[in-house]
């Protein structure tokens, strides 16, 4: 009889064990790349380089140039920053991808003050109805306006 | 023809008599066979007897159905064993399975908004974190949630047992009460105790 308490106890903590270790959150966001073949992620974007206008131009801008994505994407979104662990503002206009040969993206970011910014970019492809997923933000980089 | 028949008849009551002679109506009434060697025994027994049937009737009244019991720890863990006057071990059931679904309940409303805000991310490494940061919660919620349901098992489990331990308790306080009681009824009359 003790045998048999035992063994339905053991049986019953695997049970339990079994049924913890088999819990899991539903991925259910349609952008979610995880249980979704249809969703594939924006690669990240490389090779960001910033550079800012010299001295004596009125119209301060600051020159962002980044390597193309070849694929699942549709465009790009440029965020700005005061310091390269701030938190970064996400400019309103999202750069569209060129249907061009050129192997880069050039923009121009303009109305600056004198003073160091930092940059990431990130792709983003739209997946009509589902949303629009964006990929991983980039690496910085630092451009000095004057 | 006749003669045929009356001795059939006479067989007949020949046989009757002698399977009435088989019968041992010494043993039938034999009073030791219970083990009464006098009367006097005999009569004891049946007012001992007498008394349990007595007895019982008042323990019936306050003995406590297990399966009622086991119906009110089913429902709110503890009550059973309250129930049955097993108040520390009421207490302690009800206050692990509070203390365990709430804690459950915790984790599963901090999994809950994380998963809100995963649902809502659009950008990947967010998509990624909160995704990630609503599993922990949610498993602690689920493993205190399993916890909660094995207290709740035992607490079942447990509530047979205290019903049956308070039962043999009701049972020998009405024997001791009984015996104890100054003022006896019985059969044999009033019986007073100095």
């Amino acid at each position: 009889m003790k045998r048999v308490n035992r063994v339905s106890i053991i049986l019953l903590l695997m049970v339990h064990i079994l049924f913890i270790v088999s819990c899991e959150l539903k991925r259910n966001n349609p952008l979610d790349p995880n249980g979704n073949t249809n969703i594939k992620e924006p690669p990240k974007v490389m090779g960001l380089i910033a550079t800012g206008s010299s001295a004596g131009v009125i119209n301060k801008y600051a020159e962002l140039t980044w390597s193309k994505n070849d694929k699942y994407t549709d465009g790009y979104y440029v965020y700005i920053g005061f310091a390269y662990n701030s938190s970064y503002l996400r400019l309103p206009n999202p750069v569209l991808q060129t249907p061009d040969n050129s192997p880069t993206i050039t923009i121009r970011v303009s109305d600056l003050t004198p003073q160091f910014y930092y940059f990431k970019v990130s792709a983003f492809k739209n997946y009509g109805s589902a949303g629009t997923l964006e990929g991983s933000l980039s690496e910085w980089a630092r451009a000095l306006v004057n | 023809m006749q003669r045929l028949v009356i001795v059939v008849f006479f067989a007949l009551v020949l046989s009757e008599l002698c399977a009435v002679s088989a019968f041992d109506i010494e043993k039938f009434t034999d009073p030791q066979k219970y083990g009464w060697k006098t009367q006097q025994d005999r009569n004891e027994y049946r007012s001992d007897l007498f008394e349990r049937q007595k007895l019982l009737q008042i323990y019936e009244m306050e003995a406590q159905s297990v399966s009622g019991n086991i119906l009110k720890s089913a429902l709110f863990p503890g009550w059973g064993q309250f129930n049955a006057k097993s108040y520390t071990k009421g207490q302690i059931f009800l206050g692990i399975e509070v203390a365990l679904l709430g804690t459950s309940y915790f984790y599963y409303d901090k999994a809950l908004d994380y998963h809100k805000k995963y649902r809502n991310a659009t950008q990947i490494d967010h998509i990624n974190n909160y995704y990630n940061q609503a599993q922990t919660p949610y498993q602690y919620s689920i493993v205190f949630l399993s916890l909660a349901s094995i207290v709740w098992a035992y607490n079942v489990f447990d509530v047979i047992q205290t019903t049956e331990d308070y039962n043999a308790t009701v049972w020998k306080k009405t024997l001791q009460n009984y015996y104890k009681a100054p003022v006896k009824i019985s059969p044999n009359g009033i019986e007073i105790k100095f």
